[in-house]
């Protein structure tokens, strides 16, 4: 998942080859990272897509500071999360679209998940972390780069998040 | 080395992320401890159990079509929660907080009024169709409210009340 500088500026330049050439070097990781966070399929694959749209439109605003992967980790992470605090908001204004009855066969279905029922329980912060850690491998020093935060709140948080996931694994 | 310092390093441990002197002790007391292994068990386990791995569908077909064809968003819903965070703001500009800072009510009648007519451009133009459209009165409210008036330097040496200035 490490595209070469010429395929980021064909991207910038607003090229859609080097977008394809980009989802086939990450479109995975991407996918399992949104799966992780969001905890269903159908989640997953629209903020994927999503997740694309934004990286294409702007591309442009990728410096070169950071690693572009981290850049598109960030992307990705934010736009979840963005997407999780935007649906508490609208079910805070009853203004959402989902009715009890499709939440409940959400949560049917889910249930199925049993790492996405497990991921559940933590808060979306934390389990950004732990798919950063758990399910994309990244180190330390990445995921802090990623998330913005120090690398001693990383370690801790991920402690942390682990123990309240085997104290939840035990008692089921 | 014990069982408490271990436990709250074993994280990182697991993670090969610690620095090697503690890595080397940490390995030592594991060697010793029953308890600290089967701990670090739990913790291989819980790995396994996160990273399985399931089939990614290809989403490529998806991305194309959507970038040929820009998505509409719903328009109505965006306006009532602008209309709705425009009227939060309304009522915490003009409560008369005791230990707030000033507030210049004429500044504030403006600032709203500046704000719904930027959401009635964008209604009449059509650009309301992103999120960001929506956050940016949200972001404009907060930035306000965040924002300390500067005085007038006369108004120090006269000591008359302070004429607030909000144009930033």
């Amino acid at each position: 998942m490490k595209p070469d500088k010429k395929i980021i500026h064909r991207l910038q330049s607003g090229e859609m080859e080097a977008l394809k050439v980009i989802y086939e070097m990450s479109g995975e990781q991407v996918y399992r990272t949104a799966l992780g966070i969001l905890g269903n399929r159908q989640d997953a694959e629209d903020a994927t897509q999503d997740i694309f749209l934004r990286l294409y439109h702007k591309a442009g605003r990728y410096n070169f500071r950071a690693s572009f992967t981290t850049w598109l980790y960030r992307l990705a992470v934010n736009y979840c999360l963005n997407l999780l605090r935007r649906r508490r908001f609208l079910s805070w204004l009853q203004l959402s679209d989902t009715t009890d009855s499709e939440k409940r066969e959400e949560s049917k279905a889910d249930a199925k998940l049993t790492v996405h029922t497990l991921l559940a329980r933590l808060d979306p912060r934390t389990r950004s972390l732990l798919v950063l850690r758990e399910l994309q491998g990244l180190s330390y020093q990445e995921i802090a780069n990623t998330m913005s935060l120090p690398v001693g709140t990383v370690r801790s948080a991920l402690s942390r998040a682990r123990s309240k996931l085997k104290n939840i694994r035990r008692k089921t | 080395m014990n069982c408490r310092k271990t436990r709250s390093l074993l994280s990182a441990f697991y993670d090969n992320e610690l620095e090697p002197i503690l890595t080397k002790q940490i390995r030592g007391h594991i060697k010793s401890c029953a308890r600290c292994r089967k701990e670090l068990a739990a913790l291989h386990r819980l790995g396994h159990q996160l990273d399985q791995q399931q089939p990614v569908p290809d989403l490529w077909p998806r991305i194309e079509t959507a970038l040929a064809t820009p998505r509409p968003q719903p328009r109505r819903r965006m306006v009532a929660i602008t209309a709705a965070l425009l009227l939060i703001a309304a009522v915490f500009l003009t409560l008369d907080f005791p230990t707030a800072r000033p507030v210049d009510q004429h500044a504030v009648d403006n600032f709203l009024y500046q704000q719904l007519s930027m959401l009635e451009n964008n209604i009449a133009s059509d650009s309301l169709n992103d999120w960001d459209s929506l956050l940016v009165p949200a972001d404009d409210i907060i930035d306000y409210l965040n924002y300390i008036p500067e005085t007038h330097s006369d108004d120090e040496k006269t000591g008359r009340k302070p004429k607030l200035d909000y144009r930033a």
